[in-house]
């Protein structure tokens, strides 16, 4: 992330203490030349990772791929670090943090977070783009084992145009190797009567979108979370008829070819050391319960198309 | 070397001033000093013993321990200790905590230091008892009260702070840290001795175990996850015994400069043999 290296001052400064810190004793008759690449090895960015660096992963082991979709300041970036932030405050039931690809990537995302986080306004930062983005989790559970998590941090951005184009919508084929798709809707803006009838329409074009475009394959776990459920609670009436009506316009538009459950949810309580726990041991059991890889071991190696560019990804046959 | 001898070269690791060269100044001294019972023993002098000489000197004469800025480099401080059936002849790279506290913000470290942990046979890593980064927390009580009093007061949101990568919480670049090595000892199953420095410091009875789990459970629980490949076993550590300045009075009507030393965690009770968290590591 460009804006996650801090001021062109600041990293020029850090470069110049780093090349000193680095550079090889002088001992005398051995003194070395100055410093140069051959002194130093690269260790790999730990930031969020592309999805052709997510494939390199998907290649070298079983992995659970979750989109988190949603419109603009749902609250999907705060899911996906709450999550992460929820191991750091201590073991999540039978599971244990067992490492990650991208803990500069959950980092990042959880410092607003954690900064202020009964403010929804500020919440996490904002993934803006149409490129899906992935952060990596790795956790243990006994008797399961290790199990590997991808969870896709994608943009409002994206979920616009998802809305608005037909043929944008078929070239998401990040989509089509979901072993779960979790769709935010923004308890918030229900609660606002200026701004509620748009969330409806939202979420309704999105999935029907979808399906046109067969990019949601059949059978796969879709969980429609009414996010900041705090706010919703202390809403009018009007907003519990929206809520139902949400729920009832997705059930027919999914219901018959999908394994759908709503969940209300505040997910900055994942950043709650004493509340996060239940719904995050939920999502994990799910996440490690299933996945298309493992029920279909027969993978092949899909040429899938995405924004544009042509990668490698494992897919299901 | 002998056919009893063993060669090792230990991992030290640790972020700046979290007591790695006070350990080394101690654990020369005291399995030299033959004041105390310890597993292991000097089998040996080295040939050239300038350095640890200067920082046990230091340590016993109450001096606080300074790394010395000639050892930033790869050459590794070798002792010769033996405990009552094998020799060994142990490497101990005097590792500048920069490099590790960089690794993290840079992506990268010297060539040296890779070699070091693709040689290694055992990692010991040093946590302070009380100076680490625990990154932003949140109150919850206290969040609620800002929210509400902006609300009430109709002033606009501040922005909060940008991101620091170099304030995330300790036992997040600890974590990144041991899986950039472990990564590269994968034909290995090095074993992984955490040692809490001033643990003196820690005035409740939690196990130093405990108090990993409790004060850095994402380190703890890595450390778990993986310990089947990897063993790893937590000791508290008392160095110096106190503050060298600040407790000299007290330190200084001890026995004998060995009695300053307390480890914890390798047996129910303290003991003063500072030799006992290698003695695990070479036993694995």
């Amino acid at each position: 992330l460009e804006d996650s290296a801090g001021s062109t001052t600041d990293k020029q400064k850090k470069e110049e203490i780093v090349d000193v810190l680095l550079q090889p004793e002088e001992t005398g008759d051995e003194a070395q030349g100055p410093v140069d690449e051959a002194t130093r090895i690269s260790l790999g960015s730990s930031d969020e990772l592309s999805v052709a660096l997510a494939n390199d992963i998907l290649k070298s082991r079983y992995c659970t791929v979750v989109v988190v979709g949603g419109e603009h300041l749902c609250g999907k970036t705060t899911f996906v670090s709450g999550l992460y932030q929820s191991f750091a405050f201590g073991g999540l039931g039978e599971f244990e943090f067992a490492g990650s690809e991208t803990l500069y990537g959950f980092e990042f995302r959880c410092h607003k977070a954690r900064l202020i986080s009964n403010e929804p306004a500020i919440g996490s930062t904002r993934t803006r783009g149409l490129d899906a983005r992935f952060l990596h989790i790795e956790v243990e559970s006994r008797p399961k084992g290790r199990s590997n998590i991808l969870l896709s941090d994608i943009s409002g951005e994206m979920f616009e145009a998802i809305r608005a184009s037909g043929e944008y919508c078929a070239s998401l084929d990040v989509m089509r190797r979901a072993d779960h798709f979790i769709y935010l809707v923004d308890g918030a803006a229900i609660a606002n009567r200026y701004t509620r009838a748009s969330v409806r329409d939202h979420a309704t074009t999105a999935f029907r979108r979808l399906l046109t475009a067969g990019v949601l394959e059949r059978g796969t776990p879709v969980r429609v979370i009414f996010n900041k459920s705090d706010v919703l609670r202390d809403a009018d009436e009007e907003a519990a008829s929206l809520v139902l009506r949400i729920k009832t316009e997705l059930a027919q538009i999914l219901g018959p070819h999908f394994d759908l459950k709503f969940i209300d949810l505040n997910s900055h309580c994942l950043f709650d050391r004493d509340e996060r726990s239940i719904e995050a041991i939920e999502f994990l059991k799910e996440w490690t319960t299933y996945t298309k890889a493992q029920s279909w071991p027969a993978l092949s190696l899909q040429q899938l198309h995405f924004s544009g560019h042509s990668i490698d990804m494992l897919g299901v046959s | 070397m002998r056919p009893d001898e063993a060669k090792h070269d230990l991992l030290v690791l640790g972020l700046p001033e979290t007591g790695k060269t006070s350990f080394l100044a101690a654990l020369s001294y005291v399995t030299r000093a033959g004041e105390v019972p310890t597993v292991m023993s000097l089998a040996d002098y080295q040939p050239d013993e300038k350095y640890i000489t200067e920082i046990k000197d230091d340590w016993m004469d109450f001096k606080v321990v300074p790394r010395h800025t000639d050892q930033l480099s790869a050459k590794p401080v070798v002792l010769s200790l033996k405990d009552a059936e094998t020799a060994y002849e142990l490497g101990f790279p005097d590792v500048s905590g920069e490099i590790v506290l960089y690794a993290w913000t840079t992506r990268q470290w010297p060539r040296f230091f890779e070699e070091l942990v693709k040689q290694s046979s055992a990692a010991i890593v040093f946590v302070h008892s009380t100076s680490y980064e625990q990154g932003i927390t949140i109150d919850p009580v206290t969040s609620k009260l800002v929210a509400l009093t902006r609300k009430a007061l109709a002033t606009p949101v501040a922005e909060p702070k940008d991101f620091d990568p170099d304030k995330v919480p300790t036992q997040v670049r600890l974590v990144d840290l041991l899986q950039l090595i472990r990564r590269r000892q994968e034909a290995r199953s090095a074993p992984t001795a955490i040692l809490v420095s001033a643990w003196d410091l820690v005035i409740d009875a939690r196990t130093p175990s405990a108090w990993l789990q409790e004060e850095m459970p994402l380190l703890y629980q890595y450390l778990q996850s993986g310990a089947t490949k990897f063993p790893y076993k937590v000791f508290g550590i008392s160095a110096t015994g106190g503050d060298p300045v600040k407790d000299r009075e007290r330190l200084s009507k001890l026995p004998n400069a060995s009695s300053r030393i307390n480890v914890w965690g390798a047996s129910e009770h303290p003991s003063h043999d500072l030799s006992l968290p290698l003695t695990w590591l070479l036993k694995r």
